[in-house]
């Protein structure tokens, strides 16, 4: 046996490699979480792998699809956004919370709570 | 009292200040970081083969994890150090797109050679940076004996 090592190189064209950079710039800064950030993910994997097989026009055409798929992928949220959810959340616990819960209990006390506490008496 | 109340006010105003600026690097730490790994065919850290033969089907999974807030399309490269690794001649290669935090598992099939007692297959991965390839410095390999089927028709 003579020694074949492994399977053949398989090139994809520069237009195939500028569509998958295309997508890829495009969903930089888009939420992961988003489907059409995963769908234009897989789209781009799949173009690149039958581009891989010589299926060129069908690379690009998948590529087309991605790259709608990637426009329509919603942004991520900025990190300062979720520092400032994350300040409201706590100024709501340390300073709303406590007022909210005294007039509560002051409406409990004046209302239904005094009432029963009346008719016992 | 009123003094109390003031004390209070600023250690607030300042633990605020301190919350928002340390939510804000932990946030945006603009680092990132590529893994490589080879996998088992089925997907898991091994076992690998130890002794395989001559010519033998070789199947491996080759895992790509993104650690950077930002999609990266990365080409993995296969070479052989029975093939000469100096000049680094790659034998196999595979381009993928890997999701930002996210991971993508490529399929290794290649064969086993002859041409050393032992042969170690070298995979190195390359990011594209919209020009040209770049090497990432990450590389992972596998090793294993080969044993020659002398005699065998």
């Amino acid at each position: 046996l003579n020694a074949v090592v492994a399977a053949v190189i398989l090139i994809v064209s520069a237009q195939v490699l500028g569509g998958a950079w295309e997508v890829a710039v495009e969903l930089a800064g888009k939420d992961p979480r988003d489907p059409h950030y995963a769908r234009a993910v897989e789209l781009v994997n799949e173009a690149l792998e039958a581009a891989e097989e010589g299926d060129e026009d069908l690379a690009l055409a998948l590529l087309d699809q991605a790259r709608l798929e990637a426009g329509l992928a919603s942004p991520a949220l900025p990190a300062w956004t979720v520092a400032a959810s994350g300040i409201v959340l706590v100024g709501f616990v340390y300073y709303a919370l406590p007022r909210l819960w005294a007039l509560a209990w002051l409406w409990a006390r004046r209302g239904w709570l005094a009432r029963i506490r009346g008719g016992r008496g | 009292l009123m003094l109390d109340d003031e004390v209070h006010a600023i250690l607030t105003a300042l633990a605020i200040v301190v919350a928002v600026a340390a939510s804000y690097l932990a946030l945006a730490q603009p680092g990132g970081y590529l893994v490589l790994a080879v996998l088992s065919p089925e997907g898991a850290l091994g076992p690998y083969p130890e002794v395989v033969y001559e010519g033998q089907r070789l199947e491996f999974k080759v895992a790509i994890l993104n650690g950077y807030d930002k999609p990266v399309l990365v080409k993995v490269e296969a070479a052989s150090s029975c093939g000469g690794l100096a000049e680094w001649r790659p034998e196999w290669e595979r381009i993928a797109l890997v999701p930002a935090k996210g991971n993508v598992t490529l399929d290794y099939v290649g064969r086993a050679g002859g041409a050393c007692e032992r042969e170690t297959l070298y995979f190195r991965l390359y990011e594209f940076n919209g020009d040209q390839w770049v090497y990432t410095g990450r590389e992972a390999y596998i090793s294993y004996k080969v044993k020659t089927l002398g005699g065998l028709p």
